[in-house]
């Protein structure tokens, strides 16, 4: 940050900060602060291709805290943001129409759906709805898992987090809670674009004392199928009529380039003494690239 | 932000390291932003240039001593540490080293006052010696 008209560097690999200095747009001739921010009304990172058009990789919703601070002697004369938190893949709480059960000795042991990215991303929680019957105590663990096809689950664990069974909120006959339990994973997971699946997993409990995850049996219409684990042999099968409601949250991250640049849209408003007031809008740009990395690698295509 | 100095060792394992994060916690001269906490410290050596690709050598588990230091005037804003990893394990020499320092670090109050995350890097060269190990 010595320097704000040099590039923004990103790693891609935690939610960084990021500044744009709007000073030398916002000055009189004299020198004097004309202008100063009022809002930032878009914010978008974008990339240029061979053939020198820019296209949006994350917009406004990918940056979080995002806000206004002064420049200096400047007031509200700079934009500051981290790259933050989104929702990576989602079928609503509201599809649930009702729920399936988890428990020690169920013959499923792990119930989930499959789900797609299509950008590079670092996974910090998966939610499901979850509720309880009974008073199961012990913890739910979700888990992410690849899935090579979309078809199945496959491999080992590649990140889980836990919930107290005993936390979760009661069921109330056999409806769905309709809210999600969002449960962190122990540490961010990177994964590339393609197909994946969140599951929950309870090894405690008993038939009176379980814990249940939403699903949708009328009329799914998520893009990937429900999936469940066998708890006699650990194979696992799909259910193409049936899909469990979730939420997948984390970071897109944009794949490594020197050709990146930030672009925030903004409303400003003239300060006293300078024209006849009222706002305006202001365009600001900064120069950004992401680096190369072993856990942010390249992309084939993209420069 | 500059591309980081580069750092120049004999060789890998057993050698101190420090990066200075003051240029980047700070704005016209003062301090911004401090280190709150290292989470994670690793060690990438790039395997090709066009692109550029990258392996990771070394984990978080084979470093020591990973600290935040106060560099002068500037609070929590020198990143050190200690590769503790078996000398056995030493690459070869070469320029195409990089070490990660992931942190939290938190803004002053005029520049938002938000903890948020940032990757402290710094390039690493070992150049050939009778002391390091053979190019593979």
């Amino acid at each position: 940050m010595a320097t704000r008209s040099a590039s923004q560097v990103f790693t891609g690999l935690t939610d960084e900060p990021f500044f744009i200095s709007c000073r030398k747009k916002l000055k009189a001739r004299s020198g004097a602060q004309a202008q100063k921010i009022v809002s930032v009304d878009e914010l978008r990172l974008e990339r240029e291709d061979d053939a020198g058009l820019w296209t949006t990789v994350l917009d406004t919703e990918d940056f979080g805290v995002l806000g206004i601070v002064d420049d200096g002697s400047f007031e509200d004369g700079m934009i500051r943001g981290v790259l933050g938190d989104v929702t990576l893949a989602e079928y609503a709480a509201s599809n649930a129409n009702g729920t399936q059960s988890l428990y020690s000795d169920h013959t499923q042991k792990r119930r989930g759906q499959l789900f797609e990215l299509t950008s590079r991303a670092s996974i910090s929680a998966i939610a499901f709805d979850l509720q309880k019957t009974g008073s199961p105590t012990g913890p739910v663990t979700a888990e992410l898992f690849a899935s090579a096809d979309g078809s199945l689950p496959s491999g080992a664990v590649l990140g889980s987090g836990t919930v107290e069974a005993s936390a979760l909120s009661t069921a109330v006959g056999v409806a769905p809670a309709l809210a999600f339990t969002e449960v962190a994973l122990s540490s961010p997971v990177i994964v590339a674009a393609g197909w994946y699946a969140a599951t929950a997993r309870f090894g405690g409990g008993d038939i009176n004392n379980r814990i249940a995850i939403g699903i949708d049996s009328s009329a799914p219409t998520h893009g990937g199928h429900g999936v469940q684990q066998a708890l006699a042999d650990d194979a696992w099968t799909t259910s193409t009529t049936l899909d469990r409601t979730f939420r997948i949250t984390g970071r897109r991250i944009p794949p490594p380039s020197d050709r990146y640049r930030l672009v925030a849209e903004c409303t400003l408003e003239y300060l006293p003494g300078f024209g006849a007031g009222g706002q305006t809008e202001g365009v600001f740009r900064r120069p950004a690239r992401v680096i190369a990395s072993a856990r942010n690698p390249v992309v084939a295509g993209i420069s | 932000m500059a591309s980081p100095a580069v750092h120049t060792a004999t060789k890998l394992v057993d050698e101190t390291w420090f990066i200075e994060g003051r240029y980047i916690l700070s704005r016209d001269g003062v301090q911004v932003a401090t280190v709150d906490e290292i989470e994670e410290t690793w060690l990438e050596r790039r395997t090709a240039t066009d692109p550029e690709t990258w392996e990771e050598v070394f984990g978080d588990s084979d470093f020591s001593s990973v600290q935040k230091i106060t560099d002068g005037a500037y609070t929590d804003s020198m990143l050190g540490g200690i590769l503790a990893a078996d000398p056995d394990d030493d690459p070869p020499p070469g320029s195409g080293y990089m070490i990660f320092v992931k942190c939290r670090i938190t803004f002053t109050a005029p520049y938002g006052g938000h903890t948020c995350g940032k990757v402290f890097r710094r390039r690493w060269k070992i150049p050939a010696s009778a002391l390091t190990a053979p190019a593979s």
